[in-house]
């Protein structure tokens, strides 16, 4: 379905509707039903979860195995998540929820599963949204309502997905302006457009760039670090705000160790998750940093990977797509200042060790993730984003 | 050694300066360069190494490492210039550190000699972009200070761009060389309310992409746009390609009757538009990212891998922009705002 007015307004007219009953709905057979249908994609020997291993792959320039992976992985615990969610979305004692009239969803295509928990937690919310997703990558999504419509064809109306190309920021304007909650992925430039094209009353929730940092303490055996930080690397090509670019070795790792450990890990893991085809803009991107790396540091490189090893420097930035930088610091604290630089963009921080000493010796303001390293890309439906609880934004309540 | 090739470089200089190419000699004297820099400039040296364990040839060095090491043989009390990147979104400026400005003058006056001023011996230039006193680390004022003595009848340095242009440009009797930043380029437009018709013969050089800056405009458009301002046929508006990193420029050369939007490439200089996986150079037509062999390069690197999409037409090269790199996709980084 192309994106026009007509096509808006039957939309936002349908949605209007669709909201009353969604809001006589309860929460629990909400997440039922969400369950149900994720879970017709995670599986693949039902007609849409082939579907979406036959489409998936071509949008999101993943190769097969990591679109199957990230599947399995965001999908696994799928009934059990929403359920807890669910529990979690009840309004406080003595609150009355009163879900927005709309919402709008806008959504990026860096990682195709990063749909799955915004578009449930929108559900869950009982909020009629709107989800505007690329048009180049809008496939988890419509597969998503598709099969919503054959479990629960009254809660699917109550979500509409559209593919909208680049340039169509009129349509768009048309449906921010009747939203009551916006939760927006994307460029920290595409989110200050949307911001600044909805209303005052509007709550606006946005994710903007953002990537991981590793840290690897002393005492971490090196080579089960370097086999967990790998599988953080490779998921996704090292494309999802949450992905390590850099990973830090505490006083005592040797990082060349670490960092030829790595690359073996990586090796391996390219067999079952290969990288998907590198764009050229991207190629042109990783030769510069791969320079950089020789020209101060080490560099092992593989078919379609990486590491650099480059001493006691800051930690740089990487294109993603399997190249990663380790580095040297003295203890937790100097990590944590680096890392802290990198202020809201910080999202994630993986940890080979402790995970405590870390969390408390992040700068004020910075509100990564900070998980063991190997689980960096599966946070988990009910993992918090920036700080911020997954329906932020989205639960309102009428109080005494 | 360094006098050779320096005697080496400023002879081809000399000899191409009018056109042509000696593509024989430039080979045979990139290959010295290159060896010769490889000895001295540590971090080509680890880059050559790296190359050569894989079984390559040497490579360029890519721009980003301008931007985090010296590339110089020679050390910092030497330096006669340090010429600095105007600064990517990341506030990581790239540095050419310079222990001898005569190479770069020669190329400089070689190619601009060629694209834009084939046809004049001096004229009344009008710049827009900091006088090199106001800009000292900026290569491309310091070779616009250059022009001043090699092309100049008067200069009118405009920067930034206010009332005093349209009082310089509605003055001219004589034609006009109006040199300047695409940046600039695009302010003027925001700031003139009116239109020149400059003398027959005026001309317009344009340099430099966006980097940095909060609006990008088209080439296209922005061609249009300055021959209708000031009143000059677009045949006579001519973009400039320069870097920190080089010492050497590339013109379109239109002014010379190229119809074609292509940059002419000093016999000094190499041109490969290569993969930018495997660095092979791709075929005539085809889209790759461009490397700069520059003859002029002496105390630093010759070859220079630039990010910039390009693609080969016969001797000339066809910008097609930069690429982007690790484009922001979705709330994925970009890769440089997140180092701001």
């Amino acid at each position: 379905m192309s994106a026009t007015e007509a096509v808006l307004r039957d939309a936002l007219a349908e949605l209007a509707v669709a909201g009353e009953i969604l809001r006589a709905r309860e929460r629990a057979s909400i997440a039922d039903s969400l369950a149900e249908a994720w879970e017709q994609i995670a599986d693949p020997e039902r007609a849409l979860g082939g579907l979406a291993r036959e489409q998936i792959p071509a949008t999101s320039q993943c190769t097969l195995p990591m679109v199957a992976w990230g599947l399995s992985s965001t999908l696994g615990n799928v009934r059990e998540e929403l359920a807890e969610m669910a529990r979690r979305m009840q309004p406080p004692a003595g609150t009355i929820a009163s879900p927005a009239r709309l919402g709008v969803l806008i959504l990026a295509g860096n990682v195709f599963t990063a749909c799955v928990q915004s578009i449930s937690v929108a559900l869950l919310s009982r909020v009629p949204t709107f989800v505007k997703a690329s048009s180049s990558d809008d496939t988890l999504p419509r597969l998503f309502i598709e099969a919503l419509s054959r479990v629960d064809p009254e809660l699917a109306t109550a979500c509409f997905v559209l593919g909208m190309p680049r340039g169509t920021a009129g349509l768009e304007a048309t449906v921010l302006h009747h939203a009551q909650v916006v939760a927006a992925f994307g460029s920290d430039a595409t989110l200050a457009s949307i911001r600044s094209r909805i209303g005052p009353n509007t709550a606006f929730v946005g994710h903007g760039h953002g990537l991981g940092l590793g840290f690897v303490s002393a005492d971490a055996d090196v080579s089960t670090a370097a086999r967990a930080f790998a599988l953080d690397v490779a998921a996704y090509d090292q494309r999802g705000c949450m992905s390590p670019h850099a990973i830090a070795c505490e006083h005592g790792v040797d990082a060349d160790g670490f960092a030829s450990a790595l690359a073996e890990a990586l090796a391996a893991i390219s067999r079952d998750l290969p990288r998907g085809r590198l764009p050229t803009d991207v190629a042109a991107a990783q030769l510069q940093w791969r320079g950089v790396a020789v020209a101060r540091g080490e560099l092992v490189e593989g078919s379609s990977f990486a590491v650099s090893s480059e001493g006691s420097v800051a930690p740089r930035v990487s294109p993603g797509w399997r190249n990663v930088m380790v580095f040297e610091v003295v203890d937790e604290r100097a990590f944590c200042a680096s890392a802290s630089a990198f202020g809201p963009h910080l999202k994630s921080v993986g940890v080979a060790g402790e995970t405590q000493g870390i969390r408390r010796s992040l700068s004020a303001g910075v509100a990564p993730r900070v998980c063991h390293a190997g689980t960096m890309q599966t946070p988990g439906l009910l993992a918090y984003a920036d700080g911020w609880p997954p329906w932020q934004g989205w639960r309102r309540f009428i109080t005494d | 050694m360094r006098e050779e090739l320096k005697a080496r470089v400023a002879a081809l200089i000399a000899k191409l300066a009018s056109g042509g190419r000696d593509d024989e000699t430039l080979e045979e004297l990139l290959g010295d360069l290159a060896r010769w820099q490889a000895q001295r400039v540590p971090p080509y040296a680890r880059v050559v190494a790296a190359a050569e364990r894989r079984g390559s040839g040497p490579p360029g060095l890519p721009t980003d490492v301008w931007r985090h090491v010296r590339v110089a043989g020679h050390p910092v009390s030497d330096d006669v210039a340090l010429f600095r990147t105007s600064g990517t979104t990341s506030g990581l400026r790239g540095a050419h550190p310079l222990r001898d400005l005569s190479l770069y003058d020669l190329a400089a006056e070689a190619a601009a000699r060629y694209a834009l001023f084939a046809d004049v011996d001096r004229m009344h230039l009008v710049v827009l972009a900091p006088h090199p006193s106001e800009a000292p680390d900026s290569s491309l004022s310091y070779m616009l200070g250059r022009f001043e003595a090699w092309f100049g009848t008067h200069v009118d340095w405009v920067f930034p761009v206010d009332g005093r242009l349209p009082e310089v440009l509605s003055q001219a009797t004589d034609p006009v060389a109006l040199l300047g930043t695409s940046f600039a380029f695009v302010h003027a437009e925001d700031q003139l309310d009116r239109t020149f018709v400059l003398p027959a013969g005026s001309r317009v050089m344009q340099t430099g992409g966006f980097k940095g800056k909060s609006r990008e405009v088209e080439p296209d458009v922005l061609r249009a746009a300055i021959s209708t301002r000031y009143g000059v046929p677009e045949s006579s508006v001519v973009a400039e390609y320069g870097m920190t990193e080089l010492s050497s420029q590339l013109y379109e050369t239109t002014l010379r009757g190229d119809e074609h939007r292509r940059l002419w490439v000093p016999g000094w200089v190499r041109a490969r538009v290569v993969d930018p996986e495997t660095l092979a150079e791709v075929p005539d037509g085809e889209r790759g990212i461009l490397r700069l062999d520059d003859a002029a390069n002496l105390d630093s690197v010759c070859a220079v891998q630039t990010s910039d999409l390009a693609v080969r037409r016969g001797e000339a090269i066809a910008l097609l922009g930069r690429a982007p790199g690790a484009v922001p996709r979705g709330c994925s980084l970009a890769v440089e705002e997140a180092i701001r």
